[in-house]
Parts: structure tokens; C-alpha cells; sequence
């Protein structure tokens, strides 16, 4: 029973946890937010596992974290509030070729960030090019091109 | 599916959600550098205002008021006596119903149950002696132990335990 109940305390704060933290925190844009991510992973390893490493509680609890994941996503599919609340929604960050500052300031994403965005997923050179930016859910920035 | 437009974007423009939410990431990070500040107070487990001794009479005892289940903790007594020989010490059971007792430092003579406590007995060629006693609490909550020892003092110790 404790591991059950132990899955499912580290798997609700982690997803408090990331999900106060804001979408660009550890989406792995750095090398160092992917050294940051694996230690996250073994500090909470280490809590749920505690001292008991057999092979039925390691079983109990890959199954309760799956488990609540499928739960989860019936419930958010349900719900769509309960998908807006735990996962959020997507927030424009370019409007027709124009910044929205506040939302990029509060999302802490500057213009180096859209750039590499654009750099990366369009070959785009310059911010002018650009028609719209969207923070995704995932954290990703989507780019939309002015038609050339 | 969203059913929005912002432009020629079929998403919805959720602005207000996004305003709430701000508002709210910021009150929470504002509750985890709390909760950050207040760990290294020693609250959540060592630090200054974890760190306690207690004294009477002939008996001290250095200990943690605030621990961690499962995590090692320690209980550092002093014994003041008369005379050298045998000295005792009485440890309340309920140290060892709620802790696994890892050691004990130096190692007594003989241990006795007699009416829930544990009576230790342990050698000592000196008027001072030092006896530390490392334990893993193994649950959460409050832990009362009371530790006497005849002729030096009597002390009750409240400790609390996190998950």
C-alpha cells in the first residue's frame, strides 16, 4: 500500500511543481536544463523507491505512475477545464508581426528565443519575418512565416 | 478544439487564463522560496532552530527537534556523576517502538526492559560520561522520548518527524 501511495504523492508534486514552474523551465533548450532534468530524476527515484528495491515494488509503482497518467488523460479529455488546468494553453507571443511584450516577459521568453525558433523550424533570418509565435503547452515555440 | 481565431490562428486567446495563472505561479514560487528559507531555519530537519539540548541536573542531551523519517539522527547524552563504575540510563520504549536504534556509543553492559523503558547500563571510568545514541525514526509525526538516569536527572525530549 505504501508504494502506491508513495507513487502517487511524487507524481502529483511533480506535476505541481512543473507546472508552477512555467513551460520553459527545464524544456531542455540548454545542456544544462537536461543535467538539471536527469538529477531531478534520481532525487525523486531515490524518494519513491526508499529502501525497498524488489522487483514487486518496482512493478507497483511503474504501474501506479502509468496508471494515473491514463486517469489523467480520460479525465482531461472529459474535462476540458481540467486539461486547462493542468496542462495550460497556448499563449501568443507574436501577432501579426508584433510582439506581445507582457506575455513574453511573464513567460520569461525574450526574442533570441523566437529567433532560434525560427531559425531552427522555417530557416527564418530576421523577426520580420515572422507572423505569429505561439508558446505551446509543451513549452516549444511555434512559428507561422509571413507569406513570402 | 479551440474555437477561436486571433488572426488567421485558429487558437483561442486565452489571456485572462494566462493572467490568472501569472498570478497565481507567482504566489507559488513565492510559497517555495518559503519553504526554502524555512529548511534552512532547520525546520524541516538540521539547522539552527533544530539543534536543542536540554539540561537537569547531571543530564544533558543534545538532539534534533525537528527529523526526517528514515533519515539518521542522534542523540548525544552527558552524564554527570559522582563517582565512576556503573552508570544507568533509561530510555523511554518508545524510541525503539517508533526508531530503528542503529547504534549505540558506547556499548552498555546490558540493556533491561523495567515498566517501559530500557534500562542501559554501560561502564564508565569517568565523573563525565558521553553516550550517543544514532537512530532512523521510521514514521511521521511526533515523538516523545523521555531519557533518566538516577542520581544525574530526568529529561523528556519532543521531536517531531517529517515524511
Amino acid at each position: 500500500m505504501e508504494s502506491v501511495i508513495r507513487g502517487l504523492v511524487v507524481y502529483a508534486f511533480l506535476l505541481l511543481v512543473f507546472r508552477l514552474s512555467g513551460k520553459r523551465t527545464l524544456s531542455q533548450s540548454t545542456n544544462f536544463d537536461l543535467v538539471l532534468l536527469l538529477i531531478i530524476s534520481e532525487t525523486t527515484q531515490q524518494a519513491m523507491v526508499d529502501s525497498d528495491h524488489s522487483v514487486t515494488n518496482a512493478f507497483l509503482l511503474i504501474v501506479t505512475l502509468v496508471m494515473t497518467t491514463v486517469l489523467l488523460s480520460v479525465l482531461k479529455q472529459k474535462f476540458p477545464a481540467m486539461e486547462r488546468v493542468l496542462d495550460g494553453r497556448p499563449l501568443l507571443l507574436m501577432e501579426n508581426g508584433d510582439q506581445r511584450r507582457t506575455s513574453m516577459e511573464k513567460a520569461r521568453i525574450d526574442e533570441e528565443d523566437i529567433l532560434e525558433a525560427a531559425r531552427k523550424n522555417h530557416g527564418l533570418e530576421r523577426l520580420d519575418q515572422i507572423k505569429y509565435a505561439v508558446l505551446e503547452r509543451n513549452g516549444d515555440i511555434s512559428i507561422v512565416p509571413k507569406e513570402r | 478544439m479551440p474555437h477561436g481565431f486571433v488572426g488567421d490562428l485558429q487558437m483561442d486567446d486565452a489571456l485572462p487564463f494566462h493572467q490568472r495563472e501569472w498570478r497565481v505561479k507567482r504566489i507559488a514560487w513565492g510559497f517555495f522560496g518559503l519553504l526554502l528559507l524555512v529548511s534552512l531555519a532547520g525546520f524541516l530537519g538540521s539547522g539552527p532552530f533544530s539543534d536543542a539540548t536540554v539540561q537537569q541536573d547531571g543530564l544533558t542531551v543534545r538532539y534534533e527537534r525537528y527529523l526526517r523519517a528514515r533519515r539518521e539522527s542522534e542523540l548525544e547524552i552527558t552524564l554527570r556523576t559522582a563517582e565512576t563504575g556503573t552508570v544507568r540510563l533509561l530510555v523511554d520504549q518508545s524510541l525503539a517502538e517508533r526508531a530503528n536504534i542503529k547504534s549505540i556509543v558506547p556499548a552498555p553492559k546490558s540493556v533491561t526492559a523495567n515498566n517501559g523503558q530500557l534500562e542501559h547500563e554501560f561502564q564508565s571510568n569517568a565523573k563525565e560520561t558521553t553516550i550517543k545514541i544514532e537512530f532512523e525514526p521510521r514514521k511521521m509525526g511526533q515523538l516523545k522520548v523521555g531519557l533518566a538516569s538516577p542520581g544525574s536527572g530526568k529529561v523528556q525530549l519532543q521531536m517531531w518527524v517529517h515524511p
